[in-house]
């Protein structure tokens, strides 16, 4: 190892997350290599090594010949700073090579309070933020990731923005590169022809005209780009890449465990969810890859726990016989089945007791909002005594806690419905008293409540989020209602929501404001101990932009949104109806009962949704 | 049932492995080795396994000990193997057999301690009169007198025509109860600026010993 490294990390914490040598990290030959990518996660190790997707795309780069991927990640503030003042850049885990060595630099955008830490990779890494900037076709600077949905405040640093899923498109982009960078093509023309993959978004070629009011006037392509992009994705889950093994961190991360994707897609609709509407159609694999998937990745990593992840588990169609063939295998070997994600009105506690043989994990539901009538709006098509008859079964089989999640500040929300979140809670104890296996143990109940954030291509995309006032008014009423025995309650801070809130929704004018908050020290902000609300007020106001604008208008029904060149297939007036159902209280059923016509299933050229 | 001892050495990246993550990535690799590993009863059942004399976050070693236990009475021949083909990087796995010795026989470390720093002649001087150290531990913070703890130590120059090129020091240092760090001699050579404050030593283990002085295991 270089002394420079060494020096750094015998000076800083948990050096572990920047020693790499993982137990199945990918090494290759830089000699055989003519394309070397890098993903970079613009958060630390522990999060950075959690996340599903980077797992996927990771392996499936490796298994190209001539391509070798390695990881980067954000370094912790006394991590920088032992790298800066020694002068080490940015480099990769598995080579320890500079980012300077590298041909691509992809970027996992997951969370809008990611984005300075973006800046701040890049600057690590030597390269020049601006797209702009770099005239040369290396470093080639590529974004994916939920938030792709709307990028537009990131547009300014990314040459390419991959819409959608990366399996097939991603690949793809990097075999174009090696021709470009064989053929020695110019950036531009590279671009152009990136057109041509499905999903690629080229953010420099749209142009973007405001009214006087500062609202979107025209959007207009250049360079032959698509009037719309359409996400890319995967047609048939089942033949899908899936990597056999996982590379294993030697520190704790936040999900150290094997993961299997059910299924993607939701079915539910919740009309705050953006997950719920961009991951569309519904894709679910079968319950025999899965449980072949589930074996080999046991196998090759050692994990002793199996997370059986999607957006709402509990609706995986094959769910008792996949977790029946998955039982036979973990009991023997005393790897453990989880199963988050769980819908409170198709709680399972057979299966439940079925899988948690090893290991009894904590039980969490997520009923959102305090009354139905709220819960209507939002459809969240979950009845309270649904909650409370789950919560019966779970307590009579010995479970004696469950977490809670409600969001606060919903569109037509009134002290009523936050009332309801207390009453809730209240209903749960009694129903512990009543049915408890074990009653002296007593009930334990998390309430998390978070502050709601209107998100581009939701219904809700036309909903103001609510002021930071009334955000901490409502925070206190539920810091009272919520004073009950056995009861604890955690807040988001108000201002981390309304920041996120101002990018969900923002237009590319944010990037001068990213790229000075920046320059003001602001980096990790996802986290409370980094998070500097003051620095952000000064950016906002040294690039002359407003951000109560982005945060709390309510766009009108036929304005241009900013990210209405982005297609996630479900189309706007699908969108708009949903909206107007929930003003109107009205909930839709959920897809199993009869497809809405949501517009996704074109995307799938002749499936239907796995429902 | 088959009591089982390895010694391995922890080299590179992996020397930053802690003691408590080292404790989880050989539980995971024997279980990717697939061995009949014995697991602990109760309400989170996980493999037995224990890492005897602890090494320092950091610290390179050649002579690592843990012990698990089979659930077969026989040690299978190509455990080494099996075990070194699942290791992450840096971790390999040196000899294996029984765990015969009770841990309480360990009564001292061998480290060498390589420096940047230029090699001066006064350092072998420093340690022949008494030194104090204020010795931290969970229990909290005593003095002790350094030179009660090395059983044998000495110095020299990584390039005797050259003192710019750095020094090593070669030291038998108490273990077992209340033992010794080798970081304890850095600090008072940085004491007496003779190593700088920048200087990174390496420290390498390179043997565990009893008190006659022979290999542990």
């Amino acid at each position: 190892m270089d002394y420079k490294l060494k020096q750094c990390l015998d000076n800083v914490r948990k050096p572990a997350r920047y020693a790499g040598g993982e137990y199945n990290q990918v090494v290759k030959d830089k000699r055989q290599v003519d394309c070397r990518v890098a993903l970079c996660f613009p958060e630390l190790y522990e999060i950075a090594m959690s996340h599903l997707g980077t797992k996927i795309l990771y392996g499936r780069l490796n298994a190209m010949e001539g391509v070798w991927c390695e990881r980067m990640h954000a370094p912790a503030p006394d991590m920088e700073r032992e790298m800066r003042r020694r002068g080490l850049p940015l480099y990769g885990l598995e080579s320890k090579d500079p980012a300077s060595d590298f041909d691509i630099l992809g970027f996992s955008l997951q969370y809008e309070l990611n984005y300075t830490t973006v800046l701040n990779l890049l600057d690590l890494a030597g390269v020049s933020p601006f797209s702009k900037d770099r005239a040369e076709l290396t470093p080639l600077i590529v974004a994916g990731g939920p938030c792709v949905y709307n990028v537009e405040p990131m547009a300014d640093f990314f040459d390419i923005v991959l819409v959608g899923e990366g399996e097939e498109n991603l690949p793809a982009l990097v075999e174009l590169y090696r021709q470009a960078k064989a053929q020695g093509w110019s950036k531009q023309t590279f671009l152009k022809q990136a057109l041509d993959i499905e999903g690629v978004y080229v953010p420099s070629f749209y142009q973007l005209k405001y009214n006087p009011d500062g609202t979107v006037a025209e959007i207009i392509p250049q360079n032959g780009a698509p009037a719309q992009v359409k996400k890319a994705i995967v047609r048939d889950l089942d033949k899908a890449y899936y990597p056999d093994s996982f590379i294993v961190p030697s520190t704790d991360i936040v999900f150290d465990r094997a993961m299997i994707e059910l299924f993607r897609g939701c079915r539910r609709g919740c009309r705050f969810c953006q997950a719920g509407y961009t991951y569309r159609p519904i894709r679910a694999k079968s319950a025999e890859t899965l449980t072949r998937q589930a074996k080999k990745l046991a196998e090759t990593t050692g994990y002793d726990e199996i997370s059986l992840s999607s957006l709402s588990s509990s609706d995986y169609p094959w769910l008792e016989q996949l977790c029946d063939s998955l039982v036979d295998y973990c009991e023997p070997r005393h790897v453990n089945l989880a199963l988050p994600s769980l819908r409170a009105d198709n709680f399972n506690m057979d299966l439940m007791e079925n899988i948690q043989k090893v290991r009894k994990s904590g039980l969490t539901f997520a009923p959102e909002a305090g009354s139905q009538r709220l819960r209507d709006v939002i459809n969240k098509n979950l009845y309270e005594q649904d909650l409370l008859d789950s919560c019966a079964v779970a307590f009579a089989a010995g479970y004696n806690s469950v977490k809670l999640y409600f969001m606060m500040g919903l569109p037509t929300e009134t002290e009523e419905d936050l009332a309801g979140i207390a009453a809730i809670v209240r209903n749960v104890i009694r129903t512990f008293r009543q049915t408890a296996s074990n009653k002296a143990r007593g009930v334990k109940i998390n309430v998390g409540v978070s502050t709601f954030v209107p998100k581009a291509q939701t219904p809700f995309q036309w909903v103001g989020q609510n002021s930071r006032e009334q955000v901490r008014q409502k925070q206190e009423f539920l810091r009272e209602q919520l004073k009950i025995k056995n009861v604890s309650f955690s807040l988001h801070k108000s201002e981390s929501s309304y920041l996120e809130a101002v990018f969900a929704r923002g237009d590319r004018r944010l990037s001068a404001v990213i790229y000075q908050a920046w320059k003001n020290g602001c980096n990790l902000d996802a986290w409370d101990e980094y998070f500097q609300f003051e620095a952000w007020m000064d950016a906002f106001e040294t690039c002359g932009l407003d951000p109560d604008f982005y945060a709390y208008r309510q766009p009108g029904k036929d304005e241009i949104l900013p990210w209405d060149h982005i297609f996630s297939g479900v189309t706007k007036e699908y969108l708009r109806s949903e909206y107007e159902q929930a003003l109107l209280g009205k909930a839709t059923p959920d897809c199993a009962h009869g497809c809405r016509n949501c517009g996704a299933l074109a995307l799938s050229e002749g499936r239907k949704c796995d429902v | 049932m088959y009591k089982t001892r390895i010694r391995f050495e922890k080299q590179g990246c992996a020397s930053y492995i802690s003691h408590l993550d080292l404790m989880r990535a050989l539980q995971r690799s024997l279980t990717r080795a697939a061995l009949p590993v014995r697991y602990t009863a109760g309400f989170n059942p996980h493999i037995y396994l224990s890492i005897l004399a602890p090494l320092s976050t950091g610290y390179q070693s050649e002579y690592e000990l843990a012990d698990f236990d089979l659930t077969c009475d026989y040690l299978p021949a190509d455990l080494t193997e099996r075990l070194n083909a699942v290791l992450p990087q840096g971790l390999r796995v040196l000899a294996a057999g029984p765990a015969a010795r009770p841990v309480g026989q360990i009564a001292s470390c061998d480290y060498l301690v390589s420096y940047h720093s230029p090699w001066n002649e006064k350092i072998p001087e420093i340690f022949q009169g008494q030194v104090k150290i204020l010795k931290r531990s969970k229990r909290g913070d005593k003095e002790a007198v350094l030179n009660d703890y090395i059983r044998r130590m000495e110095f020299e120059p990584a390039d005797a025509a050259d003192p710019g090129q750095g020094f090593c020091c070669r030291c038998r240092l108490k273990a077992g109860e209340d033992p010794m760090n080798p970081s304890y001699i850095t600090d008072v050579l940085r004491f007496h600026n003779l190593v700088s404050q920048e200087d990174r030593p390496l420290y390498f283990r390179k043997a565990i010993l009893d008190e006659g002085g022979n290999l542990f295991f």
